[in-house]
């Protein structure tokens, strides 16, 4: 549904117009004040801009999963970015267009970096992203990656010495070769750098970080407004929780598709 | 990933062929398979409905999940071709329009709030809703979608389900037999609840056409073992006076859909967005600033009151 933004704003006005036709109806400006005091929660940090990096062949839900639990915050823009304004081509042919580039962005609040697979890894190989990556990261409240994103964010050197997690592929030895140490855990905060497991698992992260910021009961209503309460058809999705021989030829597929451009940095 | 897993079958196709010289090669990789069932329909083509406004993980959690199943073509069909735009500002670019599109193996329809109501009326949709659906496997709905499935006539008593505060409509204007659960089925017509429900929905529809193997495999490739930051997200776990405060809201939103308060609707804005919120409010300004030279509006009279407070917090004070 649309953001909870707009229904929490729309209830104000109504309230408001409610309030001016009866008067001093107590209850009335009980209920209102209450709800007054969950959505005029003041964040603990004060968060305006949102960029969320995009580039052709990045992985769809990495980055519109959070795109959307964030756009739940109030006030807060969240948009796109990439290297060069127009259309970015996700990993399964959607096309995105981004209306600003990373020249024309010098501080944001918040910066996000989806994954992907071998753009990916060219990208952590892009010299003029990583500094952009890093200028920015001067300016912001927090940093942060979903899946093999951290593998871009690696390689700008600022997860060097920190915990971090990233997809299950190769998670260890790919953090390993940034100077960062994995934690296989669904998502990770080291200071103010924040990082997920795979794909789906940069929602959780969100909600996360929508709950350091705003407090418990938001975060319920955004849930709420999510109606986020998953229920997957298995207990699996984790390498912990599938069975050996589907994790291992998945890693093996992997391998073969992402092992000639990342050999050299595991070695490194 | 979908090259992964066209990957793994490629491999388990030649593991297959190792163990057993005997077995004649056939051309589906699938039906050699000793992990993954044989599918039990054959699904080539899913197109998931795109219209403005639009909650965006209703389409795109779907959208990524789907991706998973082999030999299926996933692809968007935009009510118009070209730019949609979902309910928070993000642009897709769509290449096929609902003109183009004569059958589709599942069709999905995620919701939004305001503009999905509103395709509740547009007959031209629903007129193709159920022209497709003459000739799906299965048709289905995430969220408030089931509005626009019930205006098609499609839930009639049947079972759905959709966000949880969007069911009184779903019950009381289609007449679907409403169920509170994550999603459910009545035959082809799959509906699920509120936005991130239809994550959940897909990965069923997957293990329904392959089965556990299969499903597994597409769920640790999304990594998808969610741990919420705490238990939440539904009606019945979820605080009472939450829940109703939220309900009033939705109530709230729904009375401005159908009633829009349009008496400031002329005055020309220097944003579209109401600064505190982030609304667009773009005909539907309930009052206005003036403020450096820029005429702010906002959608309501609290919003003005925190922007009188405090400006800066709002935007940049040169």
């Amino acid at each position: 549904m649309k953001s909870i933004n707009t229904f929490l704003l729309l209830i104000i006005f109504t309230t408001t117009s409610l309030l001016a036709q009866t008067g001093n109806n107590d209850s009335l400006v009980k209920r209102h004040n209450e709800m007054m005091s969950i959505i005029m929660t003041q964040p603990k940090l004060p968060i305006k801009t949102i960029g969320i990096l995009v580039y052709d062949g990045f992985n769809t839900l990495d980055a519109v999963g959070p795109y959307h639990t964030l756009s739940e915050l109030m006030g807060v823009k969240v948009f796109f970015v990439a290297k060069q304004k127009g259309l970015v081509t996700n990993q399964t042919g959607l096309k995105i267009k981004v209306d600003t580039s990373i020249a024309e962005v010098k501080r944001l609040d918040i910066l996000l970096i989806p994954g992907g697979a071998k753009e990916t890894f060219n990208a952590s190989v892009d010299t003029s992203l990583l500094n952009w990556i890093k200028q920015i990261d001067k300016t912001t409240t927090y940093t942060t990656s979903v899946c093999t994103g951290a593998w871009i964010l690696g390689a700008t050197g600022l997860l060097k010495g920190k915990n971090a997690t990233t997809n299950w592929y190769r998670a260890a030895e790919m953090l390993k070769s940034y100077g960062a140490n994995f934690k296989q855990q669904r998502w990770v905060r080291d200071g103010k750098y924040w990082t997920s497991a795979g794909v789906s698992a940069g929602i959780d992260m969100s909600l996360a970080i929508i709950d350091d910021l705003m407090g418990k009961k938001y975060t319920e209503g955004v849930m709420l407004d999510l109606e986020y309460d998953p229920k997957p058809p298995y207990d699996a999705g984790s390498v912990k929780k599938t069975e050996p021989i589907v994790t291992d030829m998945m890693k093996e597929m992997y391998d073969m598709l992402m092992l000639p451009f990342i050999q050299k940095q595991i070695k490194q | 990933m979908k090259k992964i897993i066209l990957a793994l079958l490629f491999i388990v196709l030649i593991t297959a062929c190792k163990n057993s010289k005997l077995e004649k090669p056939t051309n589906d990789t699938t039906q050699t398979s000793p992990l993954f069932d044989k599918p039990k329909v054959d699904i080539k083509t899913i197109g998931i409905l795109l219209y403005d406004g639009y909650s965006t993980l209703d389409a795109l959690g779907p959208y990524s999940v789907f991706n998973e199943l082999m030999g299926t073509k996933v692809f968007f069909v935009g009510r118009q071709k070209g730019t949609i735009k979902d309910a928070k500002g993000m642009k897709i670019i769509v290449d096929s329009s609902i003109e183009e599109v004569k059958h589709l193996d599942i069709l999905l329809i995620p919701g939004g709030f305001a503009q999905t109501y509103q395709a509740t009326k547009d007959t031209a949709l629903l007129s193709w809703i159920r022209s497709i659906d003459n000739t799906s496997t299965y048709t289905t709905s995430v969220c408030t979608g089931a509005w626009i499935l019930g205006a098609a006539g499609l839930l009639k008593d049947k079972d759905a389900t959709t966000h949880w505060w969007g069911k009184k409509i779903l019950a009381d204007e289609y007449g679907a037999k409403v169920k509170n659960t994550r999603f459910t089925h009545s035959g082809k017509y799959w509906t699920s609840a509120g936005i991130s429900a239809g994550i959940d929905m897909s990965l069923a529809l997957i293990n329904e056409i392959r089965g556990e193997n299969y499903t597994k495999t597409a769920m640790l490739d999304l990594e998808y073992a969610p741990q919420p930051p705490f238990k939440g997200g539904s009606e019945d776990n979820t605080d009472n006076a939450l829940v109703s405060q939220m309900r009033r809201l939705y109530d709230a939103g729904m009375e401005m859909v159908l009633h829009p308060n349009t008496s400031l609707k002329d005055i020309k804005l220097s944003t579209e967005e109401d600064p505190v919120c982030g609304m667009k409010i773009t005909g539907n300004v309930a009052d206005t600033i003036l403020f450096n030279g820029k005429v702010f509006g906002f959608c309501s009279v609290s919003c003005k009151s925190s922007f009188k407070k405090s400006p800066a917090t709002f935007i940049s004070v040169k």
